[in-house]
């Protein structure tokens, strides 16, 4: 038991779980009980009878939208927040072990007395993806996977309710913290099957992370946990539904289908709209607005704010062009259906004359019948009539992206098909 | 080589291209191309005999080596082997994506024929 003194002047006793997380206070209030998340932040405060509730962005910065940070409101004069630090009354700084954190800008205000030992950037938190990683005390950020591993390991001790496996789950993280990443998805259905409700955005990204799950199959994580799970509160399905829309932003981004996706984004709830701008390469911040003015505002003016935002993200797709490498086309466009391949209209072998982005558009890439692929490829590495001795493909070479592209569009019209 | 030997070999030539194109086997394809150039040649060496074989394939069964006929006589006979290559052209894979992009690059100079 540790004494404790608020700023504010109120004192109370803290207790500590086997695992070293915050586990109830004495004193101040009365007896509470601290609710840490698997992440290890402080998500509530209760007694018997009432609680307070908090919640986080991914950088640690109060999500709690009423008010700038809880700490200034908290009727128990709560001090431990993020990753179960002491925030400061009136800068909202968390003390994160060794250094100060300053949540609001994603980074710490001093050094890593480690040096670069701790990382590169000496001022960042969580190698700056705390999705993906955590720095509880300000030295040397460890995987958030590691807590994944860490949960699925204190269930594995034989803990039954969900309020335990947390603290297991908690005790688990912290001595397996330094995992690396060589366990198995079953280990990760443990999870699913047992996991805490409170924070799903934060899971299913840590999730997904941790198997390596492209955007748009983050879907599928959600709907698994949803049929493992007796819950069915609205989070789950919001979060579902962002996970399914931001996977449907993908495929729209790259068949260009702006006006759909402005259309789409003003009926959907806060959580998809952040999660489906963040999938059309919005940053985090832009995300985060579109979030809170899909969560705040209704009628005409929400409407026409996220309208112009999905047309400004859509436009700056499409001046990009398209993606860099085929795989992330394929990841967005999804399978090309049974029987079918992906063909590029002007060939890969021009990214030298053109670049990736160019090539690896939606608009330039059709679904055909896996034999007519092969035919057309074979078209390309052959003299024809009209070569001057060369391969269709060294003739075309010299040749504009446009004279390429209407080449290319003749083969394919020749065979009935039209993108 | 007699003028119905190049012939034969010309339409031979023409024949094995137009398959393996359309079955995708370009290495068929570029070795049938080699031969069918190698005979074209020797049919420009009969002259008149020549150019009167390449003229009778203009009504050849299979469009491929009609194709190449038109083509091969685009200097000699141009009206005719436009006339032929707008209809080529109009015919499915491979030989109408063939027959209109020789017509537009006649058209536009940049065809060399050999």
């Amino acid at each position: 038991m540790i004494g404790f003194e608020a700023s504010s002047g109120e004192a109370y006793d803290l207790m500590y779980d086997q695992a070293g997380n915050l586990a109830a206070r004495d004193g101040f209030g009365g007896v509470l009980f601290y609710q840490i998340d698997w992440t290890g932040n402080v998500v509530g405060l209760h007694n018997s009878s009432f609680g307070e509730e908090y919640r986080y962005t991914p950088f640690g910065e109060s999500a709690n939208t009423a008010v700038a940070h809880p700490v200034s409101t908290s009727a128990w004069k709560n001090a431990f927040f993020f990753q179960q630090g002491i925030t400061e009354l009136l800068s909202f700084k968390t003390r994160l072990g060794a250094r100060l954190y300053d949540s609001r800008l994603g980074r710490f205000i001093s050094r890593d007395p480690l040096h670069e030992s701790g990382g590169v950037n000496l001022y960042a938190y969580g190698k700056c993806n705390p999705t993906k990683w955590q720095d509880p005390v300000g030295l040397a950020p460890f995987p958030l996977a590691g807590a994944l591993l860490g949960l699925a390991a204190g269930l594995t001790g034989a803990l039954e309710d969900a309020s335990t496996a947390q603290f297991g789950g908690n005790y688990g993280a912290r001595i397996t913290a330094l995992h690396e990443r060589d366990s198995t998805a079953e280990l990760m259905d443990v999870f699913i099957q047992y996991g805490p409700t409170a924070d799903l955005v934060t899971f299913v990204n840590g999730y997904s992370g941790f198997l390596g799950l492209p955007d748009d199959e983050k879907a599928d994580v959600v709907q698994r946990f949803y049929e493992t799970t007796d819950a069915s509160d609205l989070q789950i399905e919001s979060v579902r539904n962002a996970y399914e829309w931001a996977g449907e932003v993908l495929r729209a981004v790259g068949q260009r289908k702006v006006a759909e996706l402005a259309l789409r984004l003003t009926d959907l709830p806060s959580f998809a709209v952040e999660e489906g701008l963040k999938a059309m390469g919005a940053t985090p911040q832009q995300a985060s607005i579109g979030g809170f003015i899909a969560g705040t505002i209704t009628g005409g003016s929400l409407k026409k704010g996220l309208k112009e935002i999905a047309e400004e993200l859509g436009k700056k797709q499409a001046r990009g062009g398209g993606f860099r490498s085929f795989t992330a086309l394929k990841r967005a466009l999804g399978s090309a259906g049974s029987g079918m391949e992906w063909h590029h209209i002007v060939e890969r072998a021009q990214i030298g004359n053109f670049g990736a982005e160019a090539i690896h558009s939606a608009e330039n890439i059709v679904a055909v019948p896996v034999g007519i692929h092969r035919k057309i490829s074979g078209f390309y590495s052959s003299k024809q009539a009209f070569t001057n001795g060369l391969t269709v493909r060294q003739w075309l070479h010299s040749q504009s992206l446009d004279e390429q592209r209407e080449f290319g569009l003749k083969v394919l019209e020749n065979f009935g098909i039209s993108p | 080589m007699s003028t119905e030997n190049a012939r034969r070999a010309y339409e031979l030539a023409a024949l094995a291209h137009g398959a393996a194109t359309d079955r995708g086997d370009y290495l068929m394809a570029n070795e049938a191309y080699d031969n069918l150039i190698a005979a074209l040649m020797s049919l420009r060496q009969c002259q008149d005999l020549g150019r009167r074989a390449l003229t009778d394939m203009l009504r050849h069964d299979d469009a491929h080596v009609r194709c190449f006929a038109a083509t091969h006589l685009l200097p000699l006979d141009e009206s005719a082997s436009i006339r032929l290559l707008e209809e080529l052209a109009s015919e499915g894979p491979f030989v109408g994506v063939t027959a209109s992009v020789v017509l537009r690059e006649w058209k536009a100079g940049r065809l060399k024929v050999p």
